[in-house]
């Protein structure tokens, strides 16, 4: 036991195993709980019943493998002054598909070099190419990712939490505690949301979780705005009159009554943010205040390669590669949201929350 | 009107101290004070004495709410906070950190460029929004309609990135139809606003079809479009006057609201086809540490959002007198 | 039926009304838009168009030290020499002065000292400036440079208020300088009747400057812009207040060009002085120099072009489409473009060459490097463990692979810290030179810092490393060094922020390691080993020791080899400076940079001359030919537009088509 967290790197790995496993967890528990429900298993029918939903569903599933794959970390043995020791960790996704570690820019699949000096032959093939320092591309695009499904994931679970309590307070009790809430959601809300994330990452520092933070501080703005207008709405209505009639305490008709019935909204909210978010963070990744430098970002790519498009022959493949993958993140997120929009409350169709 | 344009603005005061005490919050309390500001900028393991002296130079030798050192009311003016609130509100944003302008002078100098290109993008996105939403509701359950929707799902999950990177190499390397980059304050200028207004029109034109087509439908399935059909007005016309009439203010608020995101376009948009704005301004600012610059930033922002708004609800009554009353 | 169903549909139809003319403006204005980034009337005359990537800060003679800034000032401003635009290697020429100077040796009670005579020509004329309305020549517009206004200039480099960067270097030298800064020093405001004692104007053509000791470099600084003549009407005029600005933003100079626009971040504008004093293009040049073309306006009076554009341009994709489509007349060369210009032998790509484009190398007599903070409690000070340290980053880091992945193989690796070309450089091995792993770990090991663990932790040692690199082509450079030094096991921490805040870090001496580089002022080893000598530490005395070494047997060669002549003996001494550098490693000599420079066919007299910086009063163009080249490589692509605007208009009929089958 001493010696396993005496080992940062094997500290790391059994943490990082412990955290996908925490996860995968979470999502069985969810999924086994709305398939027990019967008016959710109903919903879910007929949200599966279209092949948009179908597709961009398995699309996102398959991202999330890859994000599972590369969250988990095993340790690398190397023998060092005669000592087998662990050195770094890497994750299992690097396991699976290692690719070589080349000098410079490569084209995909290319057997040399894109060094108009001196060409020299790759020591593998690489399906997307290398870029400038040699890095697989393909592999860089998979490792990001993990930083996009953290960012969307965390921050929305960061964010549910606060917006339904706030939102619910808000909507219910009304009166001082309504216009307290309101105001705060509406100052923040008036400061542009870039320029907030910005100063909040100036502040806090670069960094996966803060970017979280600072996201979750900007989101939960919006979320608390629709919960509280629901919240509104079926106060008035009468099961929720009835049961204050019947002398049932405020927080019970909260838990029983009011929560219950703005979960459809919140988790539209939540899928539509989503992409919201991942796109945020690929500009903030971009003007270089996102994610740590190393740590695998579509918009570090994108940042990073731009200047490469000026190259002849044009270095296109890290640009695209990057471009492709947020692309496909982002329009199945889109068409899957829709769907469970269209679905769970067909009044908002083809609104923007 | 004018009573009620002055209890809208009033409204808006305590949203504005509120994002003043906000970005207070912000830079002086997280921050740290005086003493981790001092760090970001000039770096960690600077020499106490440095510290001390940029502390004083900035004039952040004050506590934060309150000076016992101070007497009668002076303990609360001569505080970082009376001076943050005092120097905001009076548009006193003081000298940038990284070169020593006059902030206002600086933002004043600058905002010419950005309007240049922030109000056409604003125009022809709505202007194009609004054509191609009417368009897509005349075709209504048509492939052309199915096709549309389509593409603007596909045209709203790409990066604003990908825009800015695609617009250049296409509009300007390929087909040269304009300047690579640069800027000449307009007239003159009209080829450099041109194809960052474009490309800014272009990333917010898919979200801003497809909402817009959702409210002509809504429109169209109403009383007033039936009664018109039936008093034998052409199809084009109901769409064209009636239902834009009533479509406007939905759209217009949409657009208004969208206005942040016109903000971090024109950072964007600013920094890489080099139009010396706002944006670029506050792209330089963020890279220098520079939490002068960016504070009177985000409350000019701010306060331009709020003045959005109450412009937005100002010609809401404009066309419906009765919400007025509300 | 049919006419039934079109009324229908689109009787009356407002739409049609408003964005049929619509679309055709919007056309019309994308079509008349093309891609030249200036006002149109400014395409006449000889006018050279070029960018520059950093906002010049200041525009003083006595403040500026940034090349950039120089060929700014340098075309403004004039000195008493210059270099020989054609002659390498380089020759110093009268420019203000008439002759060379006259050295004369003077005996003191005290000492000897050494006293330049200079005579100045009397037919140099300022700018027209308002400040001259005070004068009574040439109707108030401008006046003649006399000997008092370099007394002047030399006054404010002793200047308390002016940030003068090379005030240490002429403090030690020049006679009663140090005395000038210390009696202004207490006052509100600097004195200029006070008296600089070394620096005299006997008559209105006479300078005469007198020196503590034997010092040849001085020369060299006397055709640097630093001192350059200023006039007192203008240290009056220009004084901030009412509105009026400093001298920092109105340069008032002699030179080939005068500022008449300075948008900032937009573009500088220098034009022709019409005044400017006689000076001819070179008769002679070194051999080629005839056969390259750069002897044909010989004799011709400079300078020879109209105006000179500058724009503000920071990224590199921009600057090399511009130069492509013909609207930059020259350009330096990226690392993205040089694939596609040069090729494996070094030679100029065939599709450049069909465009008329040329290529021109040189060497520059410049380093780069790694500077540790030698004051720093890590990495600095004379201990074995942290020599080491020192001397193991030295011995990671992969110079050759960096030259080759981020220089396409362009520079020569740094072994020493003198260049080649320049006397003193020894062209040896150091022992420290990376890569080598093996030694660089049994380094650190010896350091005590066993595979990069700090023993008080248990965790990697942390460095940081402090940089400007903050644009995007300079990412993969920075994951490059962070890769490099981490191979020793450490983590290396990368602080990047914009120019001025990294400069100000390393003014307070708040930094582990930065990368540097250094231009050499004049072509002299002394000018690059006088950056490690120990009184130029920044801290405490501001000087350009950024490393802040102090080493006493090396500030006593250095002191033997600034006064000596070049010889054996200055060679040798100069190696043992060297190898000292190599122990102790306050620098991790990098590269010796090879610049290439691109030119179109219409650019003439193209010279690569990297210690100049007034090189455009020789330069010129050939409007027609440029026009001409513009007509074909940026003229606009107009077809796609016309297919767009069919595509337009074909939505109402597709719509039209689609509801009356929707209609059934």
């Amino acid at each position: 036991m001493k010696a396993l967290f005496s080992n940062p790197f094997l500290l790391d790995s059994v943490r990082s195993m412990a955290e996908v496993a925490v996860v995968v967890a979470a999502l069985l528990f969810g999924t086994v709980r709305v398939l027990r429900h019967p008016v959710g298993r109903g919903r879910l029918k007929q949200i599966f019943s279209s092949r948009g939903a179908r597709v961009s569903f398995g699309v996102l599933l398959f991202f999330l493998l890859i994000a599972l794959l590369d969250s988990i970390r095993l340790p690398v043995y190397e023998i060092r002054a005669g000592e087998r020791r662990i050195v770094k960790t890497e994750t299992l996704l690097e396991k699976l598909y290692h690719p070589a570690r080349e000098e410079t820019l490569s084209a995909p699949l290319a057997t040399v070099t894109l060094e108009g000096y001196r060409s020299r032959p790759l020591k593998g093939r690489h399906i997307l190419g290398t870029d400038l320092n040699g890095n697989d591309v393909l592999l860089q695009a998979l490792k990001g990712v993990r930083t996009a499904l953290i960012i969307g994931g965390l921050t929305v679970v960061i964010v549910i939490p606060l917006g339904i309590l706030f939102g619910v307070l808000a909507g219910y009790f009304g009166g001082r505690v309504d216009d307290l809430i309101t105001y705060v959601f509406s100052t923040i809300e008036s400061v542009p949301e870039i320029l907030l994330l910005i100063c909040l990452m100036k502040l806090m520092g670069q960094g996966l979780t803060q970017l979280c933070i600072a996201m979750g501080i900007t989101t939960w703005v919006g979320l608390c705005r629709v919960v509280r207008g629901e919240t509104l709405k079926l106060r008035e209505l009468p099961f929720v009159q009835a049961a204050r009639a019947l002398g049932a305490g405020a927080f019970s008709i909260l838990r029983r009554h009011i929560i219950p019935n703005v979960m459809h909204i919140v988790l539209i909210t939540a899928i539509l943010r989503f992409s919201g978010l991942v796109l945020s963070e690929a500009i903030l990744s971009y003007l270089g205040i996102g994610v740590e430098p190393g740590t695998g970002s579509w918009g570090a790519m994108i940042d990073q390669a731009r200047n490469d498009l000026a190259r002849d022959p044009v270095v296109w493949w890290s640009v695209t590669a990057a471009g492709t993958m947020l692309f496909i993140l982002i329009l199945a997120a889109n068409v899957f949201g829709d769907r469970v929009r269209d679905v769970l409350d067909p009044r908002l169709q083809g609104r923007r929350v | 009107m004018g009573a009620y344009v002055i209890r809208r603005i009033l409204y808006a005061v305590p949203v504005i101290l509120g994002v003043l005490v906000l970005i207070f919050l912000l830079f002086f309390v997280y921050a740290g004070g005086a003493q981790n500001i001092a760090r970001q900028v000039l770096g960690e393991k600077v020499r106490k004495e440095a510290i001390e002296e940029w502390i004083a130079a900035k004039g952040l030798d004050k506590p934060l709410w309150y000076n016992p050192r101070a007497s009668g009311l002076g303990r609360f003016e001569e505080t970082l906070f009376y001076a943050h609130m005092h120097d905001m509100l009076t548009l006193n944003f003081g000298k940038s950190w990284r070169d020593g302008d006059d902030i206002l002078e600086k933002i004043l100098r600058r905002a010419p460029a950005s309007l240049s290109v922030a109000v056409p993008t604003f125009l022809a996105g709505l202007g194009a929004s609004v054509f191609f939403s009417l368009y897509l509701a005349f075709v209504r359950e048509t492939w052309i309609d199915r096709f549309g929707t389509v593409t603007c799902v596909a045209m709203m999950s790409l990066s604003i990135l990908i825009y800015i990177i695609a617009g250049q190499a296409l509009f300007a390397i390929v087909l040269r139809w304009f300047p690579v980059s640069g800027y000449r304050p307009l007239p003159l200028g009209g080829r450099f606003i041109a194809l960052p207004v474009l490309v800014g029109t272009l990333a917010g034109l898919g979200g801003a079809i497809r909402f817009g087509r959702t409210i002509m439908l809504e429109e169209i399935s109403r009383e007033y479009v039936r009664a018109a059909r039936a008093r034998g007005l052409s199809e084009s016309r109901i769409l064209g006057i009636h239902v834009l009439k009533n479509a406007m203010i939905p759209l217009l608020t949409s657009a208004v609201l969208s206005l942040p995101l016109l903000i971090l376009g024109s950072l964007l948009i600013e920094n890489f086809y080099g139009i010396p704005g706002l944006g670029s301004m506050g792209i330089e600012a963020i890279q220098a540490n520079d939490f002068m610059e960016l504070r009177a930033l985000t409350f000019i922002t701010a306060v331009l959002y709020q003045i959005g708004l109450i412009l937005t609800d100002i010609s809401y009554t404009l066309v419906d007198p009765r919400l007025r009353l509300r | 039926m049919k006419g039934k169903f079109a009324r229908r549909y689109f009787r009356s139809n407002p739409l049609f009304l408003l964005a049929v003319p619509l679309l055709f403006g919007v056309a019309g204005f994308l079509l008349s838009c093309g891609t030249n980034p200036y006002p149109r009337e400014e395409t006449s005359g000889h006018t050279y168009y070029t960018s520059y990537a950093d906002p010049p800060k200041h525009l003083d003679p006595a403040v500026s030290y940034y090349s950039y800034e120089a060929t700014i000032v340098d075309h403004i401003y004039e000195t008493l020499y210059q270099y020989h635009y054609l002659k390498r290697p380089y020759e110093l020429t009268p420019l203000l002065a008439e002759t060379m100077p006259k050295v004369i040796y003077v005996k003191y009670p005290d000492g000897d000292r050494v006293r330049y005579r200079i005579r100045i020509r009397d037919d140099v004329l300022y700018h027209e400036d308002p400040c001259f309305t005070v004068s009574k020549e040439w109707g108030g517009r401008t006046r003649a440079v006399r000997a008092a206004d370099f007394v002047t200039a030399f006054k404010r480099l002793a200047d308390p208020r002016v940030p003068c960067p090379i005030r240490p270097i002429l403090s030690g030298v020049i006679v009663g300088m140090k005395g000038f800064t210390e009696a202004n020093k207490d006052r509100a405001r600097t004195d200029y009747d006070l008296p600089l004692e070394g620096v005299q104007a006997p008559d209105s053509r006479t300078l005469e400057i007198e020196l503590l000791r034997p010092y040849p470099q001085i020369r060299y600084w006397l055709a640097m812009h630093f001192t350059s003549p200023i006039p007192q009407e203008a240290l009056e005029y220009y004084n901030g207040e009412e509105g009026r600005g400093t001298l920092d933003r109105h340069p008032v100079g002699t030179g080939p060009f005068r500022m008449t626009e300075w948008v900032r971040r937009q573009r500088i504008v220098l034009e022709k002085n019409s005044r400017y004093h006689e000076e001819c293009y070179p008769s002679e040049g070194e051999p080629g120099d005839e056969e390259a073309g750069l002897l044909r306006d010989a004799g011709k009076r400079l300078p020879l072009l109209d105006r000179i554009v500058l724009s503000y341009e920071v990224e590199s994709i921009p600057r090399w489409r511009k130069f492509l489509q013909g609207w930059y007349d020259a350009t330096g060369l990226a690392r993205e473009t040089f694939d596609q210009v040069v090729t494996k032998r070094g030679e100029l790509a065939a599709p450049m060459a069909v465009r008329g484009v040329r290529l021109h190398k040189a060497v520059e007599p410049a380093i780069y490097y790694f500077a540790f903070n030698m004051n720093d409690s890590v990495v600095g000070g004379s201990s074995r463990s942290a020599r080491k340290l020192r001397q193991a980053l030295s011995a990671v880091f992969d110079t050759e692979r960096f030259l080759r992945i981020f220089l396409n193989g362009r520079g020569i690796p740094a072994q020493e810290i003198v260049p080649p070309g320049i006397f003193g450089h020894q062209g040896d091995t150091n022992p420290f030179h990376g890569r080598n792993l093996a030694l660089a770990k049994r380094l650190i090991r010896e350091a005590g810092y066993p595979d990069g663990i700090d023993p008080a932790t248990g965790r990697p040692l942390v460095l940081t490393f402090d940089n400007a690199m903050n644009n995007a082509s300079s990412r993969p450079q920075l994951q490059f060094i962070k890769e490099q030094f981490e191979a020793l096991g450490i983590r290396l921490e990368l602080r990047t922020t914009d120019l001025n805040t990294f400069r100000s870090k390393v003014r307070a001496g708040n930094y582990q390691i930065i990368l540097s580089g250094w231009i050499l002022d004049y072509p002299d080893p002394e000018n690059v080993l006088f950056l490690l000598e120990g009184s130029q530490s920044t801290i405490p005395f501001g000087g350009e020791n950024r490393a802040n070494y102090r080493n006493a047997e090396y500030d006593r060669l250095y002191a033997k080899i600034a006064e000596m002549e070049n010889g054996e003996e200055r060679f040798r001494l100069i190696g043992r400076m060297t190898n000292l550098v190599r122990r102790d490693v306050p620098w991790i000599p990098i590269f010796f940079n090879e610049s290439y420079a691109l030119t179109h066919s219409w650019c003439r007299n193209f010279k690569m001359a990297p210690i100049l910086n007034n090189a455009l009063k020789y330069r010129d163009v050939d409007p027609e030919k440029r026009r001409a080249y513009q007509e074909k490589y940026a003229s606009p692509r107009r077809a796609p537009l016309f297919f767009l605007l069919v595509l337009l208009l074909a939505l109402p009929i597709a719509g039209y088509l689609s509801v009356k089958r929707r209609e059934g």
